[in-house]
């Protein structure tokens, strides 16, 4: 795609734009977006350049949202900040419990089979002694 | 959340977070209560979305305000506001977090994004949501420090003067990181638009 106002072989952004952009983004976290009146002290910008970074900044607006954290996780450490000790670090297990389940199963299987492999290996003499005494019968 | 008002001559709602910060350093926990109450919810909502889940942001956002609570005393305002010493403090530990993960960085999308949309249509609300686990998917591949510059200015909506004294760059460097990432951001999107549809999986980390 051809840009003439960004230098992609230098990769030095032209400024104008820069700034535009800054201005832009402000503009969407306010009240309302007036992009004639955004570009209008910008002699060096034409609206049909800038309209796929605006589209980017829009869908970013949208999608970026205020995340609420639960009034008693809040409550809950603001206690322990101001009254409590510092929570204990996880455990391995709280840590094993909190991966996804696959990786949970996949440690189960992995756990077992290592497991079993060292039983039968430290009961080899025990079964070889029984199969041996087994033959001589 | 109860707010605290007064004590001992205190106005701790009406105090800048200088001056909490100096009661704070002089043993006054209703002051860090204070300072607390400001900034919790900001520094959730920035460890949420570096990390994707609820859980890891409120081990880290504990973290974060236990090593402000332990570190206050050493704390010298040298051009470096509060805020952007928790947020420091925040990205610091959201980069050991992402470290200590090794390879995987990619952790499942809690619900609360998604579910946040007030489409009534279910192909209107399927079509959104994959357009915006696509930019998500897109903003997760950024180099952390845009990733950074993008939470700071869409979900904590900070000014670029804000974003810099947190990130130590110019404002002007900042508007440039900005232009830079829009840009990559709308290559990648062009090419993804473009190529044949992904697997729907909602999965996400900033």
């Amino acid at each position: 795609m051809s840009f003439d106002l960004f230098n992609r072989r230098t990769h030095r952004p032209h400024r104008q734009l820069a700034e535009f952009l800054a201005d832009h983004a402000d503009a969407l976290l306010g009240d309302s977006v007036d992009l004639d009146r955004l570009i209008a002290p910008y002699d060096r910008i034409a609206i049909d350049q800038v309209e796929g970074f605006v589209a980017v900044a829009e869908r970013l607006s949208r999608s970026l949202v205020d995340v609420k954290p639960s009034d008693l996780f809040v409550e809950h450490l603001r206690q322990q900040l101001l009254y409590g000790q510092e929570p204990e670090r996880r455990t391995w297990w709280q840590r094993l419990r909190r991966l996804p389940p696959r990786t949970q199963l996949a440690a189960g299987i992995g756990g077992a089979t290592l497991t079993a492999g060292v039983v039968l290996i430290a009961s080899r003499p025990f079964v070889i002694d029984a199969l041996t005494s087994w033959r001589e019968r | 959340m109860t707010r605290p008002n007064t004590n001992g001559g205190r106005a701790y709602a009406e105090a800048g977070d200088a001056q909490l910060v100096e009661w704070a350093q002089a043993d006054d926990p209703t002051a860090f209560g204070e300072l607390y109450t400001r900034y919790v919810q900001k520094i959730y909502n920035y460890v949420y979305y570096r990390t994707g889940n609820h859980h890891d942001a409120e081990d880290l956002t504990s973290r974060v305000f236990f090593r402000a609570l332990g570190h206050i005393g050493h704390y010298n305002d040298r051009g470096v506001p509060f805020s952007a010493w928790l947020y420091r403090i925040a990205h610091n530990l959201v980069a050991n977090w992402h470290r200590d993960r090794g390879r995987q960085k990619i952790v499942p999308l809690d619900e609360t994004i998604m579910s946040g949309h007030g489409f009534s249509a279910p192909e209107a609300l399927a079509e959104s949501l994959e357009e915006e686990e696509m930019l998500l998917r897109s903003i997760r591949e950024l180099p952390p420090d845009r990733q950074q510059l993008l939470i700071l200015k869409f979900v904590e909506r900070l000014s670029n003067a804000e974003i810099g004294a947190i990130m130590n760059r110019t404002e002007g460097a900042i508007k440039s990181l900005y232009h830079r990432t829009l840009l990559s951001l709308r290559d990648v999107l062009e090419n993804q638009d473009g190529s044949e549809p992904r697997p729907r999986r909602r999965r996400f980390g900033l």
